[in-house]
């Protein structure tokens, strides 16, 4: 009984929250409230890839939103 | 049969249906599960082969279910079958011999022989009688069913050294008639109850008949309570429905005006059954075992169930029972599910029920036991005696299958146990091995047991009887589940558990988990068994009540502004103190805002990660708070890890600033640049020491900390203000620290504990005590320093708090005084440990559980006694303020509460993710089901909880280890190892000596033909990358690694190291003269090593400072010097240190008598 995220054969969802922050997602459970789907249904590998070329300011929309312009 | 029409055959078989099922009204067309199981359905088709005389197969009936179907196959298939010539009689056993035990008698006689007051075999059968009793015809009843069964007046005597069965004539067993109206109106039913237990749970004395005790107690006028209590090695489930019938017959008989006819007389006795299945079972025994030897092949003896008291030595039998009624409409979805997967009830219960136990245990593979009637032979049936047999049942789980498809490979399992049911369970048991194994039944320590309504059914004619339910006590294995179909459709759930090892809320919760499962296959039989959810409404809403932890705390702070506001308030209190220094918080404050600017001028600043490579010192805890200050995040770096590493970390960051001290020039990675706080100071002292007031969010990060990697990259967990300063104010409600008390700040900077003892002290106004670097390993040097600075608190890993507790001398209790708590963290903490904690240092000890994914730690528990009886690990506790644990299992849905599952963490806690690795965090930090839009971590632990909703690690779910209380990845090492050009493939493992020691074993397979680097080689290879905690302490060259037939690499046929050690480990130089020769046989025995060369190094071959300590006292003990254990940190191999001991040998020679030295080295073999 294996944690869904660590199967290589499973497929799956990049999710993206408020935040726009990227999560992975097994296909097999239902999208939970609060995340939309931004790719997939695809294989492990696929979905890491996308999160890798997407999510390139890991920082929160709400820390962007509130410093940037501002000089620190 | 050919005289017999069809429609005889029908009506005939009819007939008998009703009659096995006890149901009159049954139709031809009615199936036999909806009432019967698989043991009534054995007792169906003897009666079908007596009547008809035909050889019918048990299957049939389950094939053809209905009275209908299985007349017409008889009558179709006519010709087919072989005729049954009538079973020949049981023969009458020869009374000239001693009369032998059946084998289940035997099995039960040994248990009391083992405690004759063991009351678990006692059967109760209780009912309240309401009419006029007549005590005269009840005790004649009674009388006529003992003088009928042989079984009831049979004593157990011993014939030389076996037992032998002595059955008497003319054995009265009387009724017990006592008047206890005056008792029962004071004390009601609570009381009668009571009072019944004690009645039944008196014990049997097996060498006196008759092994039936009456009662008949008088509760009122008219009102009784009527206890039968029997031992089961006289009687079983079946027995007792026919001594319950024979008593209902006989009363009728004794009472009324005669005419009913006494039963016709038995054909057999017990006595002659006995004899009888030794002689055909016993005679050829060898098809049935060899059918459950391949049955059960493979099958886990040890038991499933994880109990909440650890199993002792022998097996305990006191029990409760709990109760529960499916009602009728649940009982008929029940029959009708069952019916629609073409299962019987039985089946589908008992597989609901295996089901549970797989669930509920994760184990893929479990064996329950299930009783059977194992009456083979007709002239059995109305015989009272002790003839049942306990099968085992093995299930093998797989997640995918449907419920229904399941049920049906449970009942082909039954089926198939029930065609053997004739070899007893101890005869099971021997051949399968384990029955040697105490703390446990062997092969079934859980039992499922499905019975008839009848079985417990009295008729007092003129009287209105009620079975009344009267636990005795006892449990006879660890659970067993009842289930009994009474009048009315209503199904009785009986559950009895074992009170030595259950809790009552465990049992409650399992029972409860049962039903779940059971509602969850009525609404649909054809779901996949994983899908099957575990937790009802009402117990999500009390897990989802353990995670209200909402609690304020200064939310749009940062970390350093809270330490700058005390600053503010009191510039003068002291802040830091080591050795003879001290730092007031207006020096502290104005120096960190001095190098903030120099950095800043320096383009560090709000996202951006500043190293700070240095021990401990006063410098440290300043370039702390500048880089914080300067708006950076502060990334550790242990000027003790090799260079390569800390250039690795500190490029993966993109860290181009650097904090260092000159003593740490060699360790410091190239950075653009790189501030030495001592030679640099003029510079940085030219800065304004006002605040740079540098704009940071509680978003910004506070922290980088590296952490081993799987694929062989350390991961940088990044860490918010908000997340670390919500977890210093939890600290800060938890042990109000007082201002200017202290904190010792023991812990090294890469490890992230140590930051609890830099800034809360500083948040909360206290005085951060430094211990010198290299000292954090000596137990000694910390309670020294902890009596010294007044430390009020203690932050340590498991390990070192088992040394302190070892080193504390009874002066420093008293000592100690001023220390209030010690935390635990880092790893699993054992109730041994929190008793010799208790016994020897003041104040509490908290344990902690978390990651620095979510900052620091997310869970406590305050140790109490109750924690050293804890078999495994001590509890974690619930989460703190403003954390949230989830356990959820393989669908990522919660489980109960006692089932284990994976550990995830929500909250505030949550660090932004690794740094500049979106992937690795997209697969960890992870869409949380219960709080919509956030996220939570997945730690890779496994535990459960407890019904208190405290948390219980049992392990990981991966090849993490932890090492010395530092997380280790052993893939990371395995990457590192084939790094090297001479290696190809690696695989690390942890090996753990039968002492307990951890070290890491690498195997390495060579590149290309050559013969493979040596092992030092490899060793010097890894060093260079990784701290010296992730170096393997022996390094083994293969061929190539063992396969498991699907081409894995087989773990568990890894040789292992000690008996290879002359081939693959480092150049071994043998010790020479006696005092290298007897260190070498020191440390061979206390690390475990066959043999120790004078150049291997101490803490690669597993030691650590526990083992250190260790050495000491047995170098003292051997040579009578003192060897200090900073000389074992400072000399780790045999050369040094024999160069030490031989120096303090020299002092202490000096001032001895001849005759003494003579004698000390006549002991050192010299």
């Amino acid at each position: 009984m294996s944690n869904p995220f660590e199967d290589t054969d499973g497929t799956f969802y990049v999710l993206v929250n408020a935040e726009g922050q990227h999560s992975l997602w097994p296909a097999f459970a239902e999208v939970p409230a609060g995340w939309e789907t931004v790719h997939g249904e695809a294989d492990r590998e696929s979905c890491l890839r996308y999160v890798e070329e997407s999510w390139t300011d890991m920082r929160p929309r709400t820390l962007i939103e509130a410093t940037d312009g501002n000089p620190r | 049969m050919s005289s017999m029409t069809a429609e005889a055959v029908r009506a005939r078989m009819t007939a008998l249906f009703r009659d096995v099922l006890d149901q009159p009204e049954l139709a031809a067309d009615g199936d036999f599960f909806d009432h019967g199981d698989s043991l009534l359905a054995a007792r169906l088709i003897m009666r079908v082969r007596v009547e008809f005389g035909q050889e019918v197969p048990l299957a049939w009936i389950f094939e053809g279910r209905t009275a209908a179907a299985l007349a017409d196959r008889l009558t179709g298939a006519d010709t087919e079958l072989p005729r049954a010539a009538a079973p020949p009689p049981i023969p009458r056993a020869d009374g000239q011999r001693p009369l032998r035990l059946s084998h289940a008698q035997e099995r039960l006689w040994f248990l009391n022989q083992l405690d004759p007051d063991d009351p678990a075999y006692n059967e109760p059968l209780v009912y309240r009688v309401r009419g006029p009793l007549d005590t005269a015809a009840l005790r004649t009843a009674l009388r006529r069913v003992v003088d009928r069964h042989e079984a009831l007046r049979t004593t157990f005597v011993l014939d030389g050294d076996a037992p032998v069965l002595c059955v008497l004539e003319d054995v009265d067993p009387g009724l017990d008639t006592r008047d206890l109206r005056e008792e029962y109106a004071e004390g009601g039913d609570a009381w009668l109850r009571g009072f019944l237990r004690a009645e039944i749970r008196r014990p049997f004395d097996l060498t006196a008949a008759p092994l039936v005790r009456a009662h008949a107690f008088r509760l009122g006028e008219d009102a009784w309570a009527l206890l039968f209590t029997l031992h089961h090695i006289a009687t079983d489930g079946w027995s007792n429905s026919l001594f319950l019938d024979e008593i209902s017959s006989g009363y009728r008989q004794a009472a009324g005006p005669g005419g009913t006819p006494l039963p016709e007389p038995l054909p057999v006795r017990f006595s002659d059954f006995a004899q009888w299945e030794r002689d055909t079972v016993s005679g050829n025994p060898e098809s049935g075992l060899r059918f459950w030897e391949e049955e059960l092949r493979g099958a886990p003896l040890a038991p499933a169930l994880r109990t909440d008291t650890p199993r002792g030595s022998g097996t305990t039998t006191l029990g409760d029972a709990l109760l529960y009624d499916l009602d009728a409409a649940r009982a008929g979805r029940l029959a009708e599910t069952a019916r629609r997967c073409g299962v019987s009830t039985y089946s589908l219960s008992l597989a609901v029920f295996t089901l549970l136990m797989h669930r509920w245990t994760g184990e893929a593979d479990i064996v329950v036991g299930t009783p059977v009637a194992n009456r083979p032979h007709p002239d059995l049936d109305r015989l009272i005696g002790f003839f049942v047999n306990t099968l085992p049942v093995r299930s093998t789980y797989e997640g995918r299958e449907t419920f229904a498809s399941y049920a049906a490979r449970i009942e082909a399992t039954v089926r198939r146990a029930v065609e053997h049911e004739r070899v007893p369970f101890d005869r099971i048991v021997g051949r399968l091995g384990g029955g040697g194994q105490s703390g446990h039944q062997p092969l079934a320590q859980v039992v499922f047991a499905f019975q008839n309504d009848f079985d417990r059914r009295l008729a007092l004619e003129g009287l209105d009887v009620e079975f009344f339910p009267v636990p005795n006590g006892s449990a006879r294995f660890e659970m067993t589940m009842f289930m009994a179909q009474v009048p009315g459709g209503v199904i009785e759930c009986e559950l009895e558990y074992n009170t030595d090892l259950f809790a009552p809320e465990t049992a409650e919760r399992f029972f409860a988990v049962y039903r779940t499962l059971m509602d969850g296959v009525l609404d649909d039989p054809h779901r996949a068994l994983a899908e099957y959810g575990l937790v009802s409404h009402d117990e999500h809403l009390r897990l989802r009540g353990w995670n209200a932890t909402d609690r304020p705390f200064p939310a749009d702070r940062c970390l350093h502004e809270l330490i700058e506001e005390r600053a503010a308030s009191d510039p003068d209190a002291v802040a830091v103190v080591h050795g003879h220094e001290h730092l007031d918080y207006g020096a502290l404050d104005a120096w960190a805002n001095r190098l903030a600017r120099h950095l800043r001028a320096r383009g560090a600043g709000a996202d951006t990660v500043v190293g700070i490579c240095m021990d401990r010192s006063v410098e440290m805890v300043a370039g702390l708070l500048g880089i914080l200050k300067a708006g950076a995040a502060y990334l550790p770096l242990d000027p003790g890890s090799p260079r390569n590493r800390l250039g690795t970390i500190a490029r993966d960051a993109g860290s181009h600033w650097c904090l260092t001290l000159e003593r740490h020039r060699d360790s410091v990675p190239e950075v653009e640049h790189t501030v030495f706080l001592d030679s640099d100071r003029e510079a940085i002292e030219a800065h304004d020491a006002t605040s740079p007031a540098a704009v940071v969010h509680p978003d910004d990060l506070v922290s980088v900390y590296y952490t081993s990697g799987s694929t062989g990259r350390p991961k940088g967990v990044a860490n918010t203000h908000r997340g670390w300063v919500n977890r210093m104010a939890f600290m800060q409600r938890l042990h109000g620290l007082r201002p200017g008390e202290t904190v010792l700040h023991k812990t090294t900077l890469s490890f992230d504990d140590s930051a609890l003892e830099i800034f809360w002290p500083l948040m909360a106004g206290g005085r951060i005590a430094l211990i010198d670097p290299g000292l954090h390993r000596d137990p000694g040097e910390i309670l020294d320093a902890a009596v010294r600075s007044r430390t009020v608190h203690l932050q340590v890993v498991p390990s070192m708090l088992a040394m302190m507790v070892d080193h504390v001398d009874p002066g420093h209790r008293e000592l100690l005084s001023a220390l209030r708590t010690t935390v635990s963290s880092g790893e699993a903490l054992s109730g041994e440990l929190v008793r010799r904690h208790h016994e020897v240092l003041p104040g509490a000890l908290h344990n902690t559980w978390g990651a620095t994914e979510v900052s620091i730690d997310s869970t406590t528990h305050t140790c109490t006694a109750a924690d050293v009886d804890t078999a495994g690990a001590v509890s974690v506790g619930l989460p703190f303020d403003n954390n949230q644990i989830h356990v959820l299992d393989g669908l990522h849905r919660e489980v109960p509460v006692g089932v284990v599952g994976d550990l995830y963490i929500g909250g505030t806690g949550l660090a932004r993710g690794y740094l500049g690795d979106p992937a690795k965090t997209a697969a960890a930090f992870v869409p949380s089901p219960y709080a919509p839009g956030e996220r939570m971590y997945r730690t890779g632990d496994r535990g459960y909880r407890r019904p208190d909703g405290t948390l219980m690690f049992v392990g990981r779910s991966d090849h993490q280890v932890k090492i010395r209380g530092m997380r280790v990845e052993l893939g990371e090492i395995d990457a590192v190892l084939t790094r090297h050009p001479g290696v190809k493939e690696a695989l690390t493992v942890v090996q753990e000596t039968a002492s307990g020691l951890k070290r890491l074993v690498a195997y390495v397979v060579a590149d290309g033909g050559s013969s493979g680097p040596a092992p030092e080689t490899v060793r010097a290879h890894v060093a260079a990358y990784l701290p010296d905690y992730m170096v393997p302490s022996f390094v083994l060259l293969l061929d190539a690694f063992p396969l498991t037939p699907n081409g894995k690499v087989d773990r568990k046929a890894l040789p292992e190291p000690d008996r290879l050690r002359d081939y693959s480990e480092l150049a071994f130089v043998p010790p020479e003269g006696p005092v290298q020769e007897n260190l070498a046989e020191i440390w061979g025995d206390i690390l475990g090593v066959d043999k120790v060369g004078v150049l291997d190094n101490f803490f690669t071959l597993g030691g650590h400072s526990l083992v250190a300590t260790r050495l000491v006292s047995r170098v003292r003990r051997r040579f009578g010097v003192d060897l200090r254990l900073q000389d074992v940190f400072g000399m780790p191999t045999i050369t040094a240190m024999g160069d030490e001991v031989e120096r303090l040998l020299a002092e202490r020679v000096n001032s001895m008598t001849e005759d003494e030295v003579r004698e000390l080295f006549e002991q050192l073999g010299g």
